[in-house]
């Protein structure tokens, strides 16, 4: 990983990395994705049952044996915490943006097959539809909750592909007793320096 | 690559954290507790295990055994026979399917089921009153204590081992044990019929009210509680 980031600050800086760089943007994915996803599963925990009971109508998982409802449902509550928790502490940063990203690709379609399937057997208009759909909200007019989860999902991938480390607290970790030295701005490994900072945070433009 | 590995091997530190946790946290917790072996959407006796069955098809599987006809609606709402009865208002049902929007997905089953009508018999019958009927509400604590049918035991079938020594005593003698719980997509009252059979409650005693309580409290009739 170290090799990554330091081979990364020789790249040409886009926009987007510029941006990445300031760790601003990974700072407000981190602060909405955890938030979303602390309150979310602390909801579900609240209540595991009525979880379960929103899982199975999804028929994804067979009622007999019941070993994988209630495994989902007594983990997944979890799981949503420990990444939302990971994503503001700034550890794993990763990895729970891949959890996030892996239950949001299982679970909107579900939504939305679900939701097609009321639409099927009560006919009304799309934008009608509203239901409990599981997710630690409670009954949610659907049309609006899949978006919602797309723009999660697409949070989570820009954490998911991030490189910068600013204000994470692995960063504090992973620079005690590593030989890279890491640049106090940017959260970079440093190459070359000036000031204090890597040549990337420090021109341009020019802070001496 | 690289970052799909890094994300790989903490997606697995994650996953293994919250697997211990979400046990550990299970194990202790001392309500709503779930058992990780146990079939709670299993039918034993009394009925089939066919889940997501179409309204109408389950309705008409549990007609199988009552006495007395009745009446399904489209939606597959079980409505008041009899012509005396304060029918529940359309508004209500129709609000309720439109406003959760989620049909119901009863399973099948062969449990017997009561309709409105017959509960307010059974409720006003002079037995009731000497514990000879009894209902049974399916429904959690809170939803029992925000209003419940006057007299009902409750007792939730995913909890059933903190109220089951109880239903059964008290189902003992009983002619009638009517179950109900929420209504409309509910389908808790199905599995506490299941319990209770089980427990050997005698399958000819229980009754399933399938409109439950947002039918019943539609109606004007009696309630207990907060509401």
């Amino acid at each position: 990983m170290k090799q990554d980031l330091a081979t990364s600050t020789a790249e040409p800086l886009g926009l987007l990395r510029t941006a990445d760089r300031t760790g601003l943007p990974l700072l407000a994915i981190r602060i909405i994705l955890g938030a979303t996803f602390i309150y979310m599963g602390t909801n579900k925990l609240a209540d595991p049952i009525a979880f379960m009971k929103a899982v199975r109508q999804y028929e994804m998982l067979p009622d007999v044996p019941g070993i994988y409802l209630n495994l989902t449902a007594v983990v997944l509550p979890w799981m949503e915490v420990f990444a939302g928790t990971a994503l503001l502490l700034g550890m794993h940063v990763r990895g729970a943006a891949l959890a996030i990203i892996i239950m949001l690709a299982v679970f909107t379609p579900a939504v939305y097959l679900r939701a097609l399937e009321i639409q099927r057997e009560a006919p009304q208009s799309f934008f009608d539809i509203q239901f409990d759909c599981g997710c630690g909200t409670g009954v949610e007019v659907i049309w609006k909750k899949l978006i919602s989860n797309t723009g999660l999902f697409l949070l989570a991938l820009g954490a998911l592909v991030s490189k910068s480390r600013r204000f994470c607290l692995s960063m504090f970790f992973e620079r005690r007793g590593a030989p890279t030295r890491f640049c106090h701005f940017c959260g970079f490994a440093v190459q070359r320096e000036r000031a204090g900072l890597c040549l990337s945070c420090a021109t341009p433009p020019v802070l001496e | 690559m690289t970052i799909l590995k890094q994300a790989f091997v903490e997606l697995v530190l994650l996953t293994l954290a919250s697997i211990g946790v979400a046990l550990a946290a299970n194990g202790i917790r001392e309500r709503k507790s779930i058992d990780l072996t146990k079939n709670y959407f299993e039918l034993g006796k009394g009925g089939s295990n066919k889940a997501g069955v179409a309204p109408a098809a389950n309705s008409q599987g549990s007609a199988v055994g009552s006495a007395v006809p009745q009446k399904t609606s489209p939606a597959g709402q079980v409505r008041a026979a009899s012509p005396d009865m304060p029918e529940t208002p359309n508004q209500p049902l129709a609000n309720a399917a439109t406003a959760s929007a989620a049909p119901k997905k009863h399973l099948e089953h062969d449990f017997q089921s009561i309709i409105l009508a017959e509960v307010r018999e059974v409720f006003e019958d002079p037995q009731t009153k000497q514990g000879l009927n009894i209902f049974v509400d399916a429904r959690d604590e809170e939803h029992f204590a925000e209003g419940h049918i006057p007299g009902a035991i409750q007792c939730f079938p995913y909890e059933i081992e903190r109220c089951l020594d109880r239903v059964k005593a008290a189902a003992g003698g009983a002619e009638k044990v009517v179950v109900y719980c929420g209504g409309g997509e509910c389908e808790d009252s199905i599995f506490m019929c299941r319990e209770l059979t089980e427990a050997g409650v005698p399958f000819e005693a229980v009754y399933l009210f399938e409109g439950g309580w947002k039918e019943w409290s539609a109606s004007g009739l009696p309630t207990e509680g907060a509401e």
